[in-house]
């Protein structure tokens, strides 16, 4: 641990961040240390309000930290941040059409309008949402939406992606082939991935490290590592070893969350 | 929930409700004219609409009335552009800028209050009894529900967006451009609606007051000559000068904002 791998993309270091509030100072992350590596799939779980966000708009550029620092190793060419966020909520914007959401964000990049809308087209038919392209997104499907949401971050092509519980409003139904598309979008274009969720069963499907963070202030109290091959898909959380460690990551987070629970522990 | 799939509810019902209140009306009018002919009202009070159309095609022939109309519509039209246009980026400036909004918020707390029409004679003094100060107070009735509608068009509008944008490295141009316009479009064409309408009104009751020409003015003649007819069509004629305003208004909102339609489905 005392020298970063080469392949790293992320270097966080000691990062806090508190507000000030009429109470008085309100502590969120309190010494938040993580490295990213290439093509690594890093999966966050936490007690929910601890602060998870809080940490991931850190290093989308959104919230300045208190302290600490957010390295790039390898700084996009154009100057840009070299990440992309995707929200929980999927944020298109109502009043763009499918097309011109996806494209949203070679738009800010400066891609002419010819070339991110060709390129934005080639990516929606290729999660066969070709239909759709001129619709908006009030007349899409929850689940349309977020994989509108999730091509719009791909199409930038990011070192890092960055996904905020992208899944967590959607029924379970949904969110079981949501998983399995994300995946194979990823498998088929490796980027580094923080991926925030509550859901432990997810984390472990689909991540090669879980990260499981404290109550407020949070900060990481474990980490582990998911020793499965790739490609996976969602049966991997029926295997006896990984139900050990599913039940590993319950144990210490039901910690945390009786923690903010108030519950005696 | 896709477009194209919207079915008609019992469309032969649809035409009679719709037709319902036009038959009231005719049956309205019948009443009016037997009891009016027949001498059960008094014929000064409620001339009988038969007498009411003919008066109102001789004012068209002499063209009297599209005199008066095209007075009234040239108060109204820029009155709103004098108050409108700089209320809109005014009102853009406050929903965004809390600087800007501390600043300007207390003189318009202070100004909103007071009715536009009582402010004419002091205007009156400063500019005279003419087509300016008419103006100058019409103007003022549209500025502040065009101010105050698009001043919490941009408030409204869900931080979610303006992360998104800033997420994707979108300078504060570009998010003026691509959030802050097209988010608050729906409360500016409530706030033109407003403010026409505000518009509209305040004209009718400067050309009561010191108008030659004008629908307001063309209604105070007929008063003071005791003509009812022509009263008559003056009232009808501004009834049916609003509907067709907001109307037209209405159709350009749908135009202009094709992502918000049909939301409550």
């Amino acid at each position: 641990m005392s020298t970063p791998p080469p392949q790293a993309v992320l270097d966080c270091r000691g990062v806090w961040k508190s507000y000030v509030t009429h109470t008085g100072r309100l502590s969120v992350l309190e010494d938040v240390n993580c490295r990213v590596c290439r093509e690594e799939f890093i999966c966050i779980v936490g007690p929910s309000g601890c602060g998870k966000t809080t940490f991931l708009k850190i290093v989308a550029g959104l919230i300045r930290p208190t302290s600490g620092e957010v390295r790039f190793c390898e700084p996009a060419a154009n100057g840009k941040r070299p990440t992309a966020l995707v929200f929980q909520d999927h944020g298109l914007f109502p009043w763009l059409t499918v097309i011109e959401n996806v494209a949203f964000g070679l738009e800010m990049m400066g891609v002419g309008k010819r070339e991110r809308s060709e390129r934005a087209r080639d990516f929606i038919e290729k999660i066969g949402l070709g239909s759709f392209a001129r619709n908006y997104p009030y007349e899409l499907s929850a689940g349309m939406r977020q994989r509108v949401g999730i091509a719009r971050s791909f199409l930038t092509d990011p070192k890092i992606l960055l996904m905020d519980e992208p899944l967590s409003s959607l029924d379970a139904q949904t969110r079981r082939l949501m998983q399995e598309e994300l995946l194979r979008l990823w498998q088929n274009d490796r980027k580094s991935v923080i991926y925030i969720t509550h859901d432990i069963e997810e984390a472990v499907m689909l991540g090669d490290r879980v990260i499981v963070m404290t109550g407020r202030p949070a900060t990481i109290r474990k980490e582990i590592s998911i020793p499965l091959d790739r490609p996976r898909d969602l049966s991997v959380c029926k295997r006896p070893d990984m139900t050990a460690v599913i039940h590993h990551i319950w144990e210490i987070l039901k910690d945390e969350v009786q923690k903010t629970l108030w519950f005696p522990a | 929930m896709v477009s194209g799939m919207k079915k008609e509810p019992g469309f032969g019902l649809h035409i009679v409700e719709k037709c319902i209140p036009a038959f009231v009306f005719i049956v309205a009018l019948l009443c009016w004219e037997l009891a009016s002919r027949a001498g059960w009202v008094s014929s000064l009070f409620f001339p009988a609409p038969s007498k009411i159309f003919v008066t109102f095609f001789r004012s068209i022939t002499t063209g009297n009335l599209a005199g008066h109309l095209l007075s009234t519509l040239t108060r109204v039209f820029l009155g709103l552009a004098v108050g409108g246009v700089p209320a809109l980026f005014l009102g853009l400036g406050m929903g965004w800028s809390r600087h800007i909004r501390t600043l300007i918020d207390p003189f318009v707390a202070a100004i909103h209050p007071v009715p536009k029409i009582a402010i004419l004679p002091l205007i009156m003094i400063f500019f005279g009894i003419g087509e300016l100060s008419q103006v100058i107070v019409v103007s003022l009735g549209a500025f502040f529900p065009m101010l105050i509608s698009t001043m919490s068009g941009v408030q409204q509008i869900s931080p979610t967006y303006f992360e998104v944008a800033e997420s994707y490295g979108a300078k504060p141009a570009r998010i003026f451009s691509k959030v802050v316009l097209p988010g608050s479009l729906p409360m500016v064409m409530t706030g033109t609606r407003l403010a026409l309408n505000m518009a509209f009104l305040i004209a009718i009751a400067t050309e009561l007051v010191i108008a030659k020409k004008g629908l307001g003015a063309m209604i105070w003649f007929a008063w003071q000559t005791l003509r009812t007819e022509e009263l008559y069509v003056s009232l009808a004629v501004i009834s049916v000068l609003g509907i067709s305003l907001n109307f037209f208004l209405q159709k350009l909102t749908e135009h202009l904002i094709p992502w918000r339609q049909e939301r409550e489905g």
